[in-house]
């Protein structure tokens, strides 16, 4: 990997995701400390509204660079590259007004008022808004495939590209979305601010979950691409990045899983431990690192205008841990011990999953919350097994499962909504402080029965896979 | 025959193995809490 980038193309792909993907962070944490009124969250969120303002610079000068190289191309088109322009030109220049506006009002007031901080909310949230729309258009430019139709004998075999399309949305957030947690949780560390901390530790954990189907996404894009094969793209090159995305999911495991014990510990302990928090923090910056050279793999693809002269790119389609893995998992000796321990996993989630649920619901009331919350990690730890243990049964065959299994997607859909529900009972405040003879709160029990929907659907999904 | 001997002997270490570490786990982690508990 070339930390550097060699050319306006590569910076642009690089800096471009952070004023669009970026924002969405920030605004997220934006919103939880206006809703909670925590003034170290807001100008933490008001300092990185200008550092994202100032990206727009960089990303406005590497974009001409980029579209005075693409513009030689006879396969891309000028009227999207121009459409493209002048939106992101539109955006940026909002996000200008929002950070300038920001790092304004901090500088001269200190405090800014509850107006300007509003004001400040909804033209972040118009930029974010105008930045999809600039996406897209970016995607059309140089991503030629998402609009490829497959026709004849080999369409029967073909994966649809809107696989293709939803991992490149997807792959944004565990990665983008890494940098903007890391540098929150940095700053809770060094302000020593608990809430903060809370909110780098939580959406650690949601962008782990995230992984998963960014994971599967990968996997079916990968089918979209080469079946029927597309001249300039290499199996070889994707399995290149295939490794790397099998280390990242280890690292989201590992990361999200710390991050998550620790929030559950704070309830009991009613403090963070330091030394938990820094082995947070380790484990980000490692994933970071594998993110930053997963994604690096993953953009030479399809992006041969940031390929230098120097790099070797694989050409052997076999070689690589990801093959191998196939291999090995193909042989039923290997296939039957994971399966087994895949349905350990799932008795264990549904059977915590329905204990909180039904006390929720009112089973139990002489219970409180508290005793079935210490229940929660054999869910978590049941939900690790079954993602390693479904990572290595997807890696048997992928193609039957992305592509011919009907109930694969809906599957892995209900994975995520699950999880980050899951989420809600160890966070709740309310219902935390449930005591026995208490009722829950109706929104725990929507939350709840939406919990208990999606790990019904996750386990009917896989057991309807090799029938659907 | 041999072959589902294999089998089974796979499924027995695989799951004794990833089982116990899921178990030392939650533990270690019950026990870390339970001086705290209400």
């Amino acid at each position: 990997m070339h930390l550097i980038p060699q050319s306006w193309s590569h910076l642009h792909i690089l800096v471009s995701v952070f004023p669009s993907v970026g924002l969405i962070f920030v605004l997220g944490f934006f919103i939880t400390a206006l809703a909670t009124k925590n003034e170290v969250i807001k100008r933490s969120c008001l300092v990185l509204f200008g550092i994202l303002a100032l990206l727009a610079i960089p990303t406005f000068l590497s974009g001409l660079g980029s579209m005075e190289l693409l513009s030689q191309d006879a396969k891309i088109s000028q009227s999207v590259m121009n459409a493209h322009y002048y939106w992101g030109l539109g955006a940026l220049a909002i996000l200008l007004i929002t950070g300038g506006y920001a790092v304004v009002e901090l500088w001269r007031v200190g405090k800014p008022s509850d107006q300007a901080l509003k004001a400040m909310l909804g033209l972040a949230g118009l930029t974010v808004i105008l930045m999809i729309v600039v996406d897209e258009m970016g995607w059309e430019i140089s991503h030629h495939e998402l609009q490829r139709v497959v026709t004849g004998a080999e369409a029967a075999t073909a994966t649809p590209q809107a696989w293709s399309h939803v991992h490149m949305i997807l792959n944004h957030f565990p990665t983008v979305g890494w940098v903007m947690a890391l540098t929150f949780y940095v700053i809770a560390l060094v302000a020593n601010n608990d809430a903060l901390k809370r909110g780098g530790l939580v959406v650690f954990v949601i962008l782990a979950i995230v992984g998963v189907p960014t994971y599967v996404t990968g996997a079916a894009a990968m089918w979209a691409l080469t079946v029927p094969p597309i001249p300039e793209i290499s199996k070889a090159v994707i399995n290149a990045h295939r490794d790397m995305a099998l280390w990242t999911l280890f690292g989201l495991g590992f990361t999200g899983v710390t991050a998550w014990v620790e929030l559950w510990r704070y309830r009991y302990i009613g403090r963070f431990s330091n030394t938990s928090l820094y082995w947070v923090l380790a484990f980000a910056i490692i994933t970071l690192g594998i993110m930053a050279e997963t994604g690096h793999r993953g953009g030479q693809i399809n992006h041969p205008e940031i390929r230098v002269a120097t790099d070797v790119l694989p050409t052997d389609p076999t070689a690589g841990i990801s093959p191998a893995l196939e291999l090995l998992i193909n042989n039923v000796i290997w296939f039957v011990p994971w399966q087994t321990v895949h349905f350990f996993g799932f008795t264990l989630i549904f059977a915590t999953v329905l204990i909180v649920v039904l006390r929720i619901l009112g089973f139990w009331k002489s219970v409180p919350f508290s005793a079935v919350h210490r229940l929660l990690p054999i869910g978590v730890v049941a939900v690790v097994m079954n993602v390693f243990t479904g990572m290595l049964m997807l890696l048997a065959d992928t193609y039957r499962y992305v592509v011919n299994d009907y109930t694969f997607a809906p599957k892995i859909a209900f994975i995520p909504i699950g999880a980050t529900a899951v989420l809600y009972f160890s966070l709740s405040d309310r219902l935390w402080k449930l005591k026995a003879g208490e009722d829950a709160p109706a929104f725990a029990k929507a939350v709840a029965i939406l919990v208990l929907v999606c790990w019904a659907g996750v386990i009917a999904c896989g057991r309807l896979l090799p029938y659907l | 025959m041999s072959n589902s001997i294999n089998i089974l002997l796979m499924v027995l270490a695989v799951n004794a193995c990833v089982l116990a570490v899921a178990c030392a786990a939650l533990y270690r982690l019950n026990k870390a809490v339970d001086q705290f508990d209400r």
